[in-house]
């Protein structure tokens, strides 16, 4: 199973670049889950032609109990990819990251991975990992492989900076590594030069380069990914080709070597 | 309302368990919580804290620890205590605190085995549940971790799973249990885990048993983990009265056709005007209602996970509540519960005092009794005011 984490500043493409991944990843016959993990609940809206799925968050507010199967809060999207949007409370209150830790656990209840049995998962994550709950996704037993979005945007790269330096931090407790840069253009001035540079000095490759696309807005206005709305395209070509390579990335190295009993305990975010 | 109590306490929490669970083993336990509820965890919960040491800490959680998620204060406390005291393994779980703010504990546990080379495992606990869910997980991690493939010979043997003083204070029931299975024609392999000079050598050679004997819900996971991995069979209940007839012969059938036989609590759960009521631990319960003598068999309750018994999601064998408990000893001709179950029953209910420690706790420690030894009826006849 294919795990990735996608980062990155807000605004970056994040979600743009996750739902357009997944609906690669099911063009080339593979089962698909997606997992928004912002509270905003927008990452899988492409996939899903403008009717959203019911967010974990949203389900809970309005039940005092947890749901009793899957299909409350998961939606099937183009290419048959599983959506679920974790959601989150009301901005200003509550803890989003508890959300966030809350929603794995209860999909960890409700035997999704073991029911769904899928060859490809994404989590699309804020990118300012500003508590535990914004790194929940790339916990040993989740996401394997991360995916940094970064444009050459001074600020962009800086927060690509930030989520480097975390996960490096996090390098002791067997968490995901990064994989890669996924540069999303936005046509600043020697912008391939500056991820270039960034490329460099943190030793991560770039994985692809995706140009500013009117494609990408007019598929977008209609609730599609390119995938489905342009597949003839050539950025559509572009993210089949980096789902293609994706797909070879070796497993993640484990810290503890033995058994993956020992290390990790099935549901132990509560 | 719901789960709420005026009368009656609640049970040891799942932290309790996991300390108790593990409290003979020679690991050292770690709850991660504030500082000042040790007490509760290592006295309170713990008669054996007077007379037998173990290492069970807690980590001093402060505010500015969870604000600044300083997991790393934590580990080195605990790299620094496992250098000192060497225990043969770290357990640690944590209060509702840390699972409110998602601390990763599997992680920290990873950090300290990496950074100490003792075998190091996270158990999970929120502090909401009972000790029966906190014990279940540490044995099942305990015997995940340490179980051993070992080669079976002689007489059957049976291991005696799920022993604890929450369940069954400090009574030497372990004994008495054990001279049963001898009688029985059982040798005696190991016990999970208290009183009989139990440590990890004994959790390593839990595999040379031929069955496993279940006496409390606490044993459950390690008891299914031990069938999953080596091929087990157990059986549950505890050999009170004439039930330890219908015990020992499923033990030789689970020998036998190596088949486990969790506890069926069919005919247990209606309501009989003027009948007995147990309420308690489920093994202990449905055991013990299938020892009584006489001819309707008790009905009883377990306000605790139903671990062990089969068809136990029917809802009425939970007490949720207060209004619930006392409806359940309403028609009763007898009840045998904890004596603090009598805070709620009805003026004048023949009532027969079964102190469970995970319930009151030290207040009538002493007058826990050795039900494994008794004759039932003689015992209800002394035991009851005429
Ligand atoms: N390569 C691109 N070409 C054209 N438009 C793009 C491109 N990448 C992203 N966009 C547009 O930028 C906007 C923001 O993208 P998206 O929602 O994917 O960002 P995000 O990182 O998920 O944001 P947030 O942090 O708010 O979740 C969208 O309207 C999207 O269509
Ligand atoms: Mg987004």
């Amino acid at each position: 199973m294919l795990k990735l984490a996608v980062y990155g500043k807000g605004g970056i493409g994040k979600s743009t670049m996750t739902s357009n991944l997944s609906a690669a990843f099911a063009l080339l016959g593979k089962k698909v889950i997606q997992i928004g993990c912002d509270p905003k609940a927008d990452s899988t809206m492409t996939l899903l032609s403008g009717t959203p799925v019911t967010s974990v968050m949203d389900y809970l507010r309005g039940h005092d109990a947890l749901p009793e199967d899957l299909s409350i809060i998961t939606k099937r999207g183009f290419g048959h990819v599983l959506c679920i949007e974790t959601g989150g409370p009301t901005p200003g209150i509550g803890c989003a990251g508890r959300g966030i830790i809350t929603t794995f656990q209860l999909l960890n209840d409700l035997s999704l991975f073991d029911e769904e049995k899928p060859d490809v998962v994404l989590y699309d994550v804020l990118g300012d990992v500003v508590c535990g709950g914004f790194a929940a996704p790339i916990r040993e037993g989740y996401a394997e492989h991360i995916l940094i979005v970064t444009s050459g945007e001074k600020m962009a790269l800086y927060a690509a900076r930030n989520i480097v330096s975390a996960v490096s931090q996090f390098e002791d407790r067997s968490y995901a590594s990064i994989a890669g840069i996924l540069f999303n253009a936005r046509n600043v001035p020697n912008e391939r030069e500056k991820i270039k540079a960034f490329s460099t000095e943190t030793g991560l490759p770039v994985l692809a380069e995706i140009p500013r696309s009117d494609v990408i807005n007019t598929c977008e206005d209609r609730g599609m990914t390119v995938l489905e709305g342009a597949p003839d395209s050539a950025v559509a070509t572009l993210f089949t080709d980096l789902a293609a390579r994706l797909l070879t990335l070796p497993p993640k190295e484990r810290l503890r070597k033995g058994p993956a009993e020992h290390r990790f305990q099935e549901g132990f975010l509560q | 309302m719901r789960n709420a109590a005026a009368f009656l306490p609640s049970y040891a929490s799942d932290t309790s368990g996991v300390a108790s669970a593990l409290y003979e083993l020679g690991g050292m336990t770690v709850v991660h919580d504030a500082s000042g509820c040790n007490s509760t965890y290592s006295t309170f919960d713990e008669p054996r804290w007077y007379d037998h040491p173990s290492f069970v800490f807690i980590s001093g959680l402060t505010e500015m620890d969870a604000i600044f998620g300083q997991d790393e204060r934590v580990i080195e406390d605990i790299v620094l205590a496992a250098k000192r005291l060497k225990p043969l393994f770290i357990s640690i779980c944590t209060s509702p605190m840390p699972v409110l703010l998602g601390s990763d504990i599997p992680a920290i546990a990873t950090i300290i085995e990496t950074r100490t080379g003792i075998p190091t495992f996270a158990i999970r606990t929120n502090g909401m549940n009972s000790y029966l869910a906190g014990a279940s997980r540490a044995w099942e991690a305990i015997v995940r971790r340490f179980a051993e493939k070992e080669e079976k010979h002689g007489k059957p043997s049976a291991n005696i799973l799920g022993l604890t003083p929450l369940d069954f204070g400090m009574t030497g029931v372990g004994h008495s249990i054990g001279a049963w299975l001898e009688h029985e024609g059982f040798s005696v392999n190991a016990t999970l885990a208290m009183g009989n000079n139990d440590s990890l050598s004994s959790v390593r050679a839990l595999s040379k048993a031929h069955v496993n004997l279940v006496v409390s819900g606490c044993a459950m996971a390690s008891a299914e983990l031990l069938q999953e991995r080596f091929g087990i069979p157990y059986v549950v209940g505890l050999p009170v009265g004439a039930f330890s007839e219908t015990l020992s012969k499923a033990l030789k059938r689970a020998v036998r056709h190596c088949e486990s036989s969790p506890l069926s609590v069919d005919g247990l759960l209606e309501e009989k005007e003027d009948g007995t009521v147990i309420i308690g631990e489920g093994v202990f319960a449905a055991s013990l209602a299938k020892a009584l003598p006489g001819t309707s068999p008790a009905s009883i309750h377990v306000p605790l996970e139903p671990l062990g018994l089969l068809n136990a999601s029917d809802e009425r064998l939970g007490l949720e509540d207060e209004t619930k408990t006392e409806k359940a000893m309403a028609h009763a001709g007898l009840v045998i519960a904890d004596p603090l179950y009598k805070r709620v029953a009805k003026r004048g209910t023949p009532f027969l005092s079964l102190p469970h420690p995970a319930f009151s706790g030290r207040m009538y420690a002493r007058h826990v009794p050795v039900l494994t030894d008794k004759d039932l009826n003689a015992w209800i006849r002394e035991a009851l005011p005429c």
